[in-house]
């Protein structure tokens, strides 16, 4: 990370706060005063720090994603969209800002963990949804009612949710738009882990920490596959005929074998 | 209590139509027979189905249940003589109509199952939207039992609820499960005591039918036809959110959320 | 019980059969079931035979020997290869894979102990698991740097939602048999030592049931049915097979006069 991006992390009044622990970023939604609302400028700020960390960061290994102030973000920011309407065009445009953000996150190159507390309603679900695992405290509360103020779940989620809890329940979810709790998210397979209150985000980094031990360039190459593979036999047999090749021939394969035969642990480079 | 008002001029009232406010409620007529269907009752149930879909400006919602103590038994075994290979697809294709149009069709649906729902009968419990179960009521696909594979959509609507592992064990070894068991693995949304299902599949259907409805509508529509992978999520939400974010509804929701007022949704 | 039908005890792939359902038992114990070349290679033939070939085989059972279902691939046959020769290798384990979930026959899991790597991957393509409440499970590939192969980007996510498989790929993360019962990978959780008992229970079921039919909804089920369009398109093309069989027709017949199908094929 550069100095003045360092800088950039210490500052308290940044909307997307950045941290490194160890080799997991941080990244902090930091609205609290609107539950981290999800603004334009919260999107554009996520879409920043997010092309950086997937791209720009080889240091960055699994990236954390949660919320200050206790929530992790309550959703799209109604007094924004009341205020203004724009033209149809411009509306599109909009839209496919925050289709970037999910994109970088759920194509990404590493693996995303959420650390939810408090509210995670409507887009804030949806980023939920679009990281490869969620974690999530006792006390947090998900809904997708997005049908209740006339519009479409958006930022993904319309392929996210069917494949967290199945296409029936995300139905259910986003006809309904009822506030269900941690346990029950949990049942249904939206959240892997409960934690006690206020602990999501230590839990978390610990999840995420643990993808660091894998070799990157695997990790980068699965969730690269990942879009596509489970859409038919065909793909899933082409994409492991083209793809498996190219990773035992890396580096870090190799270690790996090694590693197993001479029964230490392994040491990866990313190459 | 509830308006009863014929649609259908015929006396043999196969599938039967009343309303409850902006509900409409589809009852398969059939009782002797735990309202197994013949081709008539498809065709007549599958342009029912679309008719209150796309012609019926008083409903904002459908409920589909059945007459007497059960959902529906299935096909009706005694119109399967034997037939060419183009009448059989010209028939199986006529009786998938009905499910496109309750998976993707612009009003919610919710199924209140009483009794038995099998082969056919499960297929359209599970292509409902959302599906209340009384405790006892019983879920089979038995097709296999007749040596048939099973039909009416259910290979893409069962694995949708319960996840393909179950959906494939439950097709392929024709295997029942009661009410209770149904709400455990999500095949019903809901499980309510014997008798009371088609009460409160009307009270969500009703709640269903205080959303504004063009968000349903295009909600159902992406959810089934174009979010059936990624790329084709993400276009629907380009295309479609534009279109509600200037929709009169969507403002009415906002104004209403900053004035702390009830909204009124037109469909606009 | 068990008849043994020209198994040879040092067989790294046994089969023996039980009336109308074939145990196939991968058999290599001291390393744990792992599946290599051999293994394979076996594996398939076997699966090939008794698939296409063994009429009197009307389900299948898939097992390992040692109280171990298959600890995954054999790290020690892991040596540098070159490019196309990695890709030709990749072909026998899909074309594993392709038979268990196309052919015509249920194949039933019972699994004991580890079930790692292509040892998940075998589980998931089969039609039912059976699972003992003791055994554990992991997508471990991506811990040596591997992708998931053996057609496990399918079946898991087939499984498990395309969501939890995901994230049990990435994070290789293990989980037992109660879970695997849980998240629906499994159907059927039971004490460990009785995979196997309750395994043959279903598979007889399987047995019992019209062959056509069952041949036929495995066909529709391999397509992915990734749409309502292609559930309706598989049952408007087969359906109408399966009215014109003998064994349809002899269910209608013995619906109509009140009596228990014989079920015999076309």
């Amino acid at each position: 990370m550069s100095i003045e991006q360092t800088e950039k992390a210490a500052g308290a009044d940044e909307i997307v706060q950045v941290r490194r622990v160890g080799d997991v970023t941080v990244v902090t939604m930091n609205y609290p005063e609107r539950r981290n609302a999800f603004s334009m400028k919260m999107r554009l700020a996520l879409i920043d720090v997010f092309q950086r960390l997937m791209n720009d960061d080889p240091d960055t290994r699994a990236v954390v994603l949660t919320g200050a102030g206790g929530h992790f973000c309550a959703g799209g920011d109604l007094s924004e969209m009341h205020a203004s309407t724009p033209p149809l065009l411009e509306l599109r445009e909009r839209i496919a800002v925050g289709v970037r953000l999910f994109k970088l996150i759920y194509t990404g190159t590493k693996p995303v963990v959420a650390a939810v507390e408090g509210a995670c309603y409507g887009a804030g679900l949806s980023l939920a949804t679009a990281c490869d695992v969620v974690i999530s405290a006792e006390t947090a509360k998900y809904s997708c009612a997005f049908g209740k103020v006339g519009l479409l779940p958006d930022t993904g989620i319309l392929w996210t949710l069917p494949q967290k809890v199945g296409g029936g329940k995300a139905r259910e979810l986003m006809l309904k738009g009822d506030v269900i709790d941690a346990t029950a998210a949990h049942r249904i397979g939206l959240v892997s882990e409960v934690t006690s209150s206020g602990h999501a985000l230590d839990a978390a980094i610990e999840a995420a920490a643990r993808f660091a031990s894998y070799p990157p360039v695997t990790l980068a190459l699965l969730k690269a596959s990942l879009v596509n593979a489970g859409n038919s036999i065909e793909d899933a047999c082409r994409l492991e005929t083209d793809l498996n090749p190219l990773t035992r021939q890396t580096n870090d394969h190799t270690e790996a074998v090694k590693a197993f035969m001479e029964k230490r642990k392994p040491v990866f480079t990313g190459a | 209590m509830s308006e009863k008002q014929t649609v259908e001029t015929e006396p043999a009232l196969l599938i039967e139509v009343t309303r409850e406010g902006p509900v409409a409620i589809v009852t398969l007529n059939n009782p002797r027979r735990r309202n197994a269907m013949g081709r008539q009752m498809r065709q007549l149930l599958r342009d029912t189905m679309h008719r209150l879909m796309v012609d019926d400006p008083q409903s904002r919602a459908i409920v589909l249940t059945g007459a007497g103590e059960h959902f529906c038994a299935g096909a009706d075994i005694s119109e399967m003589t034997k037939r060419t290979i183009l009448q059989s697809r010209e028939i199986l294709a006529e009786s998938c109509v009905v499910v496109r149009e309750m998976q993707a069709g612009p009003k919610p649906v919710v199924a209140a199952v009483e009794g038995v729902a099998f082969g056919a009968g499960l297929s359209l419990a599970v292509a409902a939207d959302y599906v209340v179960a009384a405790s006892t009521a019983r879920f089979c696909a038995a097709f296999l039992r007749v040596g048939l594979m099973p039909d009416t959509g259910i290979l893409w609507t069962l694995p949708k609820r319960i996840g393909m592992a179950r959906a494939r064990a439950m097709l392929s070894l024709a295997t029942e499960i009661d009410g209770n068991e149904a709400a455990a693995i999500d095949l019903a949304n809901e499980v309510v005591e014997p008798g009371a299902a088609r009460a409160k599949a009307v009270e969500v259907a009703l709640s269903l039918a205080a959303l504004p409805p063009l968000g349903v509508a295009l909600l159902k529509e992406s959810l089934t036809n174009a979010a059936t992978t990624m790329e084709g999520a993400l276009r629907a939400e380009i295309d479609y959110q534009p279109i509600l974010r200037r929709s009169k509804d969507h403002q009415a929701a906002c104004k209403a959320f900053m004035e702390k007022t009830e909204p009124v949704f037109t469909g606009e | 019980m068990s008849e043994e039908t020209g198994s040879d005890a040092t067989e790294i792939v046994q089969v023996q059969h039980d009336g109308a359902i074939a145990i196939v038992t991968l058999t290599y114990p001291q390393r744990r079931n792992a599946f290599s070349l051999r293994m394979r290679e076996t594996l398939y033939a076997q699966l090939y035979r008794l698939m296409h070939y063994e009429e009197s085989c009307r389900a299948i059972v898939l097992t390992g020997a040692g109280n171990t279902f298959c600890a995954g691939g054999d790290i020690s046959e892991m040596q540098t290869r070159k490019l196309l020769e990695y890709r030709q290798r990749n072909e026998l384990p899909l074309d594993i894979f392709r038979l268990m979930v196309e052919g015509p026959k249920a194949v039933v899991a019972a699994v004991e102990g580890f079930a790692f790597g292509a040892g998940l991957s075998l589980a998931a393509a089969c039609d039912y698991v059976v699972t003992s409440s003791s055994a554990r499970y992991a997508s471990a590939f991506v811990k040596v740097g591997l992708l998931p192969d053996t057609g496990l980007y399918w079946s898991l996510a087939q499984r498990v939602g395309g969501g939890l498989a995901r994230e049990l790929m990435l994070a290789a993360r293990e989980f037992d048999g109660i879970e695997a019962g849980e998240i629906g990978f499994a159907n059927k959780v039971v004490e460990p030592g009785e995979a196997l008992t309750a395994a043959l229970k279903v598979a007889q079921q399987y047995a019992e049931l019209p062959s056509a039919a069952t041949a036929l909804l495995k066909a529709a089920l391999a397509t992915g049915i990734r749409t309502l369009d292609d559930a309706i398109e598989a049952e408007v093309n087969l359906q109408p097979i399966l009215r014109r069989s003998r064994e349809h027709q002899e269910a209608v017949s013995a619906f109509m006069e009140k009596r228990k199908p014989l079920f015999v094929a076309d």
